[in-house]
C-alpha cells in the first residue's frame, strides 16, 4: 500500500515536472529569451550600471542578490541540520583522533604547512576584497579560509586549533551572511528603494555607483565570515572524539 | 586545438569509472579529488575562472577532507 502511494506521488510529481520541461524553449537557440534579453543586457550594460568589473560578481550579488540571499539561508540551514545530528561540544574544547593518538605528524609536513598557510590565508583575503575586480568572491575566500584552518587542525591537533577561535562571537560569525544581507536589504527599504536593490534613490549617479559598490563589498565580507565559520563548525562537529570529553561532562 | 580537450575528457570518464569500481574507499576519495582538479582545468579552458577556483577549493580540499573524516569514523573497505 505504502509503495503504491509513494510511486503514485512520484509519478504525479514527475508528470508535473515533465510538463514544465516540455514547455521550455529549445536549448542553444540564439533567439531564446534568456539569450536575447537578460544575457546581452548584463554583458553590455553590466559594468556601466553596477561599476563592477567582474560580471559574475555583479550578477550574483547585484542583479540577483535575492537568489544569493536564499543561498545564505540554505547554507545556514545545512549547518543547523548537521548540528542536530552531530551536536556541538558544550564547553567548546573538542578532542580528535590526532590529540588522542600517539603518532605525531612528520616534521616535513609541519614545516611545509607553516610556510604554506599564511599565503593561503592571504590569498583568501585577496579573493574576498578583490572579488569586485578580478576572479573570486565571498564564498571562495571564506571556504579557503575555513579549509586552511581545517588543514591546520588535522596536522597540529584540534585542541590547538580551537585556541585560535574566539568562541563568544562564533554564533554571530555563523549567521553573519544572513545578518548582513538582511541589514543591507533593510537599508535599501529605509532609504526608499526595494529590498536588496543596493540603491539609495535621490543622490547623484557618481555617488550611486560608490554606494552600491560599498554595499556589495559588505555583503561579500559577511558571506566570507559566514562560510568560513559554517565550514569549520561542520568539520569540528564531525571530527571530534565522543569518548573522553563527553563522558567527563556527563559524570 | 581539440586534442587537450579530448585527453582531459577521456581522463574524466576513466576517473569517474575508477571511483565507482574501486573497493578501497580512501583510494576512491583520492581519485575523486584528482577528478576535481582536472575538472577545474576544464572549467578554466572553457573560460569560467570563477567556477574553476570554486571547483579547485571545494572539490579538491573540502570534499576530500570530509570524506576522509567520514571514512576514518566508519570502515575503510567497501563490502
Amino acid at each position: 500500500m505504502r509503495k503504491i502511494l509513494i510511486s503514485l506521488s512520484l509519478l504525479f510529481f514527475g508528470l508535473f515536472l515533465f510538463r514544465t520541461v516540455v514547455e521550455l524553449p529549445e536549448r542553444d537557440k540564439p533567439d531564446n529569451p534568456s539569450q536575447v534579453y537578460t544575457a546581452s543586457h548584463y554583458l553590455k550594460k553590466g559594468v556601466k550600471e553596477t561599476g563592477i568589473k567582474n560580471i559574475v560578481t555583479a550578477i550574483s550579488l547585484n542583479y540577483r542578490a535575492y537568489d544569493t540571499f536564499g543561498e545564505t539561508i540554505l547554507i545556514f540551514t545545512a549547518l543547523c541540520s548537521v548540528l542536530t545530528i552531530f551536536k556541538r561540544e558544550k564547553h567548546k574544547i573538542s578532542y580528535s583522533m590526532i590529540d588522542v593518538s600517539h603518532f605525531k605528524s612528520s616534521i616535513i609536513v609541519q614545516t611545509v604547512l607553516t610556510i604554506f598557510l599564511p599565503f593561503s590565508v592571504l590569498f583568501a583575503f585577496y579573493l574576498t576584497l578583490y572579488g569586485t575586480n578580478s576572479v573570486g568572491g565571498g564564498l571562495q575566500g571564506g571556504i579557503l579560509l575555513g579549509s586552511s584552518m581545517i588543514i591546520f587542525s588535522i596536522i597540529f591537533g584540534s585542541a590547538k586549533a580551537m585556541d585560535k577561535i574566539s568562541y563568544p562571537f562564533w554564533v554571530f560569525f555563523e549567521g553573519a551572511a544572513v545578518f548582513t544581507f538582511v541589514l543591507v536589504g533593510l537599508a535599501g527599504i529605509i532609504f526608499g528603494a526595494n529590498f536588496l536593490t543596493l540603491i539609495i534613490p535621490g543622490i547623484s549617479a557618481s555617488y550611486q555607483l560608490l554606494v552600491s559598490k560599498v554595499m556589495l563589498i559588505l555583503l561579500q565580507i559577511g558571506f566570507t565570515i559566514s562560510s568560513m565559520a559554517i565550514l569549520i563548525s561542520i568539520f569540528f562537529s564531525m571530527y571530534r572524539e565522543e569518548t573522553q570529553s563527553a563522558s567527563e561532562s556527563h559524570s | 586545438m581539440y586534442e587537450p580537450n579530448i585527453i582531459l575528457f577521456s581522463f574524466l570518464i576513466i576517473a569517474a569509472l575508477a571511483v565507482a569500481y574501486t573497493k578501497d574507499l580512501i583510494v576512491a576519495t583520492i581519485i575523486f579529488s584528482v577528478y576535481s582538479l582536472v575538472m577545474a582545468i576544464v572549467w578554466q579552458r572553457l573560460s569560467a575562472p570563477d567556477l574553476a577556483l570554486t571547483e579547485a577549493i571545494v572539490g579538491t580540499g573540502v570534499t576530500t577532507i570530509i570524506f576522509i573524516v567520514t571514512i576514518s569514523k566508519t570502515s575503510r573497505r567497501e563490502e
